[in-house]
């Protein structure tokens, strides 16, 4: 048995026990892409997709000069910017930022796993606080096999998270939803108050003004975007040329996942809060955050593109490919993960784009672990991506890196 | 202790049958066409009928699988499983043979039932015998791309030495293959691909034929993928099927180009365990229509579907769309 397969067997053994989550997932993933079907009917996204489309292929096409623009903008506008070259001068950054804080907030981004800040603050003994609701849950469940990405947490029984909220907080609540989202709310309220440094990645950049778009739907990065110190973590692939640009971006993402047509939240930061002039002088901070931050990472992104690869980094994180995976809707983000499905320590993206984004950011053979042998090469992700990625050709072309690379190392 | 792997092992096995026996299992000529010895037809045509190594050898493919699901609950990791055509061979184990023998049988049959079919509407075509090609899938499914682009090239001369214009397969993983990444490689591609049900159906749709049903049945088509996303075939096999009088053809969720794969494709050797999940998994979706008959039109579609039922230890017909049209034709449904 080769290596990979090893850890990956063990990790079936825990992800695959359980028949309710496929099954759940099944009836979920079937009805979200009806209702991602409505969406294109209702808000005619046809014209959009193509857009977007365009958008992302004439970024990846002019990414250095969009680099430095968004750079030189976003200094212009009192953000404090860094490009980071890899995983580790990020993280280094980072550390320097939160310098001796004890807790962290921060939102859903996995730039922070890929460049190691989670598992060093953790080792650190800092307290990270995850801040969107569901995933702060689940952090606290034992061995949880998460059901999706956006919504970790849809199959646990409600006894399991009163039990975890009891054990872990010492929150004695009775089991009924609204009482366990108030309680927790309240608690996670009161955490990211005492946090200095709050962080989230960025759904879409716009070079011509430096502007930093998120969509969400828990609220939470707005208050990371109000902390003291907002710090954002996004990989090169996210800057566009314009805003108009950038918003379309975040808004078909926002339209596509999950099919509810729209986020409750669109977020544009274009610098820290200002108090416009007084005596002459702009001043930092009025209400929102005193400095800003934004970390642009390549971490092998550049390598994706100069090997080829430049249709992973369109990528607008829709989720629609999950959905129709039949992979994914067996193994759930352990298609990518490999094994360690919950809390930390796994390395990798999700799904049959995120193995091969994986192979880039982690390495080949993290995308092997992650699943890269699993892809069942039949089509059905890139008949529906809006982005039009052919994740079964990279694969392949995957596969066959992977091939020279056992040939070379048996020589 | 000897270096781990870095990739699974069934890539060097798949190259290996690929390129020395022309079929992913390692199963000589001789073994993979005995079936087709006393057929009476040309070995020269514009035409060829491609019978693939799927239908004649699939026992071996159902062997692998139930194989490999014995090992897991003995606790041995069954990491070899395509030297199994080989092994078995080798070993000469009776009792295994006969059961893949057995197996290969029916899934001939189906090969068999094409002929039929294409020479009752009038189809004129030849057949390569042992001189069938591999398409060269597995080469491309596990990444071994440079020896895919030398077996394409190896074999677009091959056919056009031999004058043939177009392929009429039953397997639409080669003939996806064929259509899809053979221009890939080579932009001169010029051999028409058809599969089975494009050229029944044509037919039906000419002379406007219909057949009679014995008693009203429920059918549901799984489409496969490469079937409708690569060869971008999904109607023709619902034409045939909605020329039977007394059947109700239904849809499941995951239709058409849509359609979800049932574990095959590749995962089924490198991870029997999710394949089979996948293949139970989209079991449940065609039993979902209350259908009482699946049809499909791959062979490896029909055993990874096969081996959902039995993980669901539900009993239900499944068919492919080639026996479906013979027993229409010969007014045995």
């Amino acid at each position: 048995m080769f290596d990979a397969q090893k850890k990956f067997e063990k990790s079936m053994e825990l992800l695959t026990k359980y028949d309710d989550i496929i099954n759940l997932r099944r009836k979920k993933f079937n009805s979200y892409n009806e209702a991602r079907e409505c969406v294109k009917k209702e808000f005619n996204t046809y014209d959009l997709e193509k857009e977007v489309l365009e958008i992302k292929k004439r970024s990846l096409a002019n990414i250095d000069a969009l680099i430095d623009k968004a750079i030189k903008k976003m200094e212009k506008n009192h953000i404090n910017v860094f490009y980071a070259k890899t995983a580790e001068d990020a993280r280094k950054y980072a550390l320097d930022v939160i310098a001796d804080d004890k807790i962290v907030v921060h939102a859903s981004t996995d730039l922070i796993t890929e460049i190691g800040l989670k598992d060093e603050l953790l080792r650190r003994g800092v307290d990270i606080v995850h801040s969107e609701m569901a995933y702060h849950i689940a952090e606290l469940i034992d061995d949880l096999v998460i059901f999706d990405k956006p919504t970790p947490i849809t199959h646990v029984p409600l006894n399991v998270i009163t039990k975890a909220l009891k054990e872990k907080l010492g929150i004695d609540v009775p089991e009924d939803p609204e009482a366990i989202v108030m309680a927790v709310r309240k608690e996670l309220l009161e955490k990211i108050e005492r946090a200095r440094v709050g962080i989230s990645g960025a759904n879409s950049i716009s070079a011509a003004d430096g502007t930093v778009f998120t969509c969400f739907g828990n609220g939470n990065i707005a208050h990371m975007a109000l902390r003291p110190v907002y710090m954002v973590f996004a990989g090169i692939e996210k800057i566009v040329p314009t805003l108009p640009d950038a918003f379309k971006v975040t808004y078909l993402q926002s339209l596509y996942e999950g099919g509810i047509g729209g986020a409750a939240y669109y977020l544009g930061v274009h610098g820290p809060s200002d108090v416009g002039p007084i005596g002459g002088m702009s001043i930092h901070p009025a209400l929102g955050s005193k400095e800003v931050h934004v970390v642009l990472l390549d971490n092998g992104r550049k390598n994706a593109l100069s090997e080829g690869f430049d249709e992973v980094l369109r990528c607008i994180r829709c989720f629609t490919c999950h959905h129709y995976c039949p992979v994914y809707q067996v193994l759930g983000p352990g298609y990518g993960y490999g094994f360690k499905i919950a809390g930390y320590g796994y390395k990798g993206y999700i799904g049959g784009r995120g193995v091969i984004l994986t192979a880039f950011v982690y390495g080949l053979d993290k995308a092997i672990e992650g699943g890269l042998y699993a892809c069942a090469m039949c089509g059905s992700c890139y008949e529906h991506c809006p982005m039009e990625i052919n994740v079964p050709e990279m694969i392949s072309r995957l596969r066959h890196k992977a091939y020279l690379m056992e040939l070379s190392s048996s020589k | 202790m000897p270096k781990e792997k870095l990739i699974p092992k069934a890539v060097e096995i798949a190259r290996e049958n690929v390129l020395k026996s022309k079929n992913p299992f390692g199963v000589p000529a001789e073994e993979r066409y005995a079936w087709a010895k006393d057929l009476d037809l040309p070995k020269q045509h514009e035409t060829i009928f491609f019978a693939s190594c799927m239908n004649p050898l699939m026992g071996y493919g159902e062997a692998l699988l139930s194989t490999a699901k014995k090992s897991e609950k003995v606790g041995i990791h069954f990491n070899t499983m395509m030297s199994l055509g080989k092994l078995a061979q080798k070993l000469k184990v009776d009792k295994l043979m006969t059961g893949i023998k057995k197996t290969n049988r029916e899934y001939q049959e189906t090969i068999l039932h094409a002929i039929d079919v294409l020479k009752k509407l009038n189809v004129e075509f030849g057949f390569l015998y042992d001189d069938e090609p591999c398409c060269g899938g597995p080469l491309h499914t596990y990444g071994l791309l440079d020896d895919f682009q030398e077996h394409v090239k190896k074999v677009y001369s091959f056919l056009k030495e031999r004058g043939v214009k177009r392929i009429i397969t039953i397997n639409p993983i080669c003939g996806g293959i064929f259509k899809k990444f053979y221009p890939d490689v080579l932009e001169t591609f010029d051999i028409e691909i058809k599969h089975f049900s494009e050229i029944v159906a044509e037919k039906i749709k000419e002379e406007g034929l219909s057949f009679k049903a014995s008693k009203p049945r429920k059918v549901v088509f799984h489409d496969p993928c490469y079937l409708a996303r690569f060869m971008r075939v999904v109607d023709e096999p619902r034409v045939i099927l909605n020329s039977i009088e007394g059947w109700e053809l239904v849809e499941p969720v995951n239709n058409k180009f849509d359609t979800k794969c049932d574990g095959g494709g590749g995962v089924e050797v490198v991870y029997p365990k999710i394949a089979r999940k996948i293949a139970k998994d989209r079991m449940i979706e065609l039993l979902d229509t209350g259908a009482d008959l699946i049809v499909t039109a791959c062979a490896p579609c029909i055993m990874m579907l096969k081996l959902g039922e039995s993980e669901l230890h539900r009993n239900v017909e499944i068919r492919d769309i080639v026996d479906v049209a013979y027993k229409a034709l010969n007014n045995e449904l």
